[in-house]
């Protein structure tokens, strides 16, 4: 199997040592890493899931409105971020472990390397109130 | 395949009496093949002897750079084939975002670091930017492959139907992890290194000293071995010799990095003049 471009390792490892939730997804939508923190926040361990198809973990991380409505996966700003390649950012709401909904930021950076080949996005979660 | 270390000195050319063995010269690494076709993997200082050696009715030659920095280039200026009109070079190295190869080189090889400007020398130069290719070079192939260390770097693996050599000369895989993640492809250069019948790597530091330059994009010897294991090589080149590291020191931290990585495959320390015989 062929190393994965060396912007995406590298962003792997970066993220490897965050205290902010982080996910990396393919051009494809994959999502290809998540963090330890991202584990933390959605509950799932990346050493248990590995790589998760857009339909797959669309189920196990799951965004709200403020409502508590569930935001359909192509509605979420990071995967607008994988089809225009731009910047996006957005509030939404997880979750949280007594039931309630708690607000976050995503914020997302498309990765286009120096050859300008889109490689994927980089997705980082923070709960406001940290 | 042949292969021949022409330098193997890191960062700086290193003649003195006490790397004699070593040898002093920065990188530079010449594979022939059965057929005939000859690479050159880096021009450092070590490109100078190489250019005597080779043959005077050269009219080719192709030199994969990993990267531009001096130690991998500081030998071209003073390479014989580029003086020769009847000899083309295709100079092969990492495409950056904004500035031309010639731009880049230009900037060394120009007055006043050096007298004469890139576009004047005689030879036939022709400069390709690469990336994550894989292309031919007569009846060799070539696979590059952007690799961990600062600036745009790639690391190679040179292939013939019989062998195949992966050259990592500046790469620090291990960045930001204390061990090697288990899925190789997200290990940086573990695709090129592979299976290679020879890995010649990038053992710049001790332990010790690694731990006082992480991020500079160099690895620790032993580091290095670990790499080496993970990637099932069958031997193993120590390459970019720290210059402050004279014979003995890198007799001991190489002996030292073995006793404790255990390899199932033949290190060899990575001495200039050094040859190796690939089927």
């Amino acid at each position: 199997m062929d190393q994965k471009a060396i912007e995406l390792i590298l962003f792997r490892q970066i993220a490897s040592c965050l205290a902010i939730s982080t996910l990396i997804l393919d051009p494809q939508g994959k999502l290809i890493f998540f963090n330890e923190m991202a584990e933390k926040t959605f509950g799932v361990r990346f050493s248990e899931t590995g790589e998760l198809l857009s339909d797959k973990w669309s189920h196990v991380f799951i965004f709200m409105d403020k409502k508590g409505q569930r935001i359909e996966t192509k509605a979420l700003s990071l995967y607008k971020s994988i089809t225009t390649q731009r910047i996006s950012h957005e509030e939404i709401y997880l979750q949280s472990s007594n039931d309630s909904l708690a607000l976050f930021s995503l914020s997302t950076v498309p990765i286009v390397n120096i050859q300008n080949n889109f490689l994927g996005v980089i997705s980082f979660i923070q709960e406001f109130s940290t | 395949m042949k292969v021949t270390l022409w330098g193997t000195r890191g960062s700086l050319p290193s003649a003195r009496a006490e790397t004699v063995l070593y040898g002093g010269n920065t990188s530079c690494v010449q594979i022939e093949s059965i057929a005939g076709n000859s690479i050159i993997l880096d021009a450092g200082s070590g490109i100078h002897p190489l250019g005597q050696f080779l043959d005077k009715k050269v009219e080719r030659v192709d030199i994969l750079l990993s990267h531009l920095h001096l130690d991998h280039i500081q030998g071209l200026g003073f390479f014989a084939p580029i003086w020769d009109k009847n000899v083309e070079i295709h100079i092969y190295a990492p495409a950056t975002f904004s500035e031309s190869l010639d731009t880049l080189l230009t900037r060394y090889l120009s007055p006043p670091l050096f007298p004469v400007f890139l576009s004047d020398v005689p030879g036939q130069l022709f400069l390709h930017k690469i990336g994550d290719d894989d292309f031919d070079i007569g009846n060799i192939k070539i696979k590059s492959r952007f690799i961990c260390h600062p600036g745009t770097t790639l690391g190679y693996r040179i292939s013939t139907p019989k062998a195949s050599v992966a050259y990592l000369s500046d790469h620090e895989p291990i960045l930001g992890a204390q061990e090697f993640i288990k899925s190789t492809d997200w290990i940086s250069g573990y695709s090129l290194a592979n299976e290679a019948d020879l890995l010649i790597h990038d053992s710049q530091y001790t332990s010790e000293e690694y731990q006082e330059h992480i991020g500079w994009g160099h690895s620790s010897i032993k580091d290095a071995l670990q790499f080496a294991k993970l990637a099932k090589v069958k031997a193993f080149v120590s390459f970019h010799h720290d210059p402050s590291h004279n014979d003995e020191a890198l007799d001991q931290i190489l002996a030292q990095a073995v006793l404790e990585v255990k390899p199932n495959f033949k290190v060899i320390a990575g001495k200039e003049g050094s040859t190796f015989q690939l089927s």
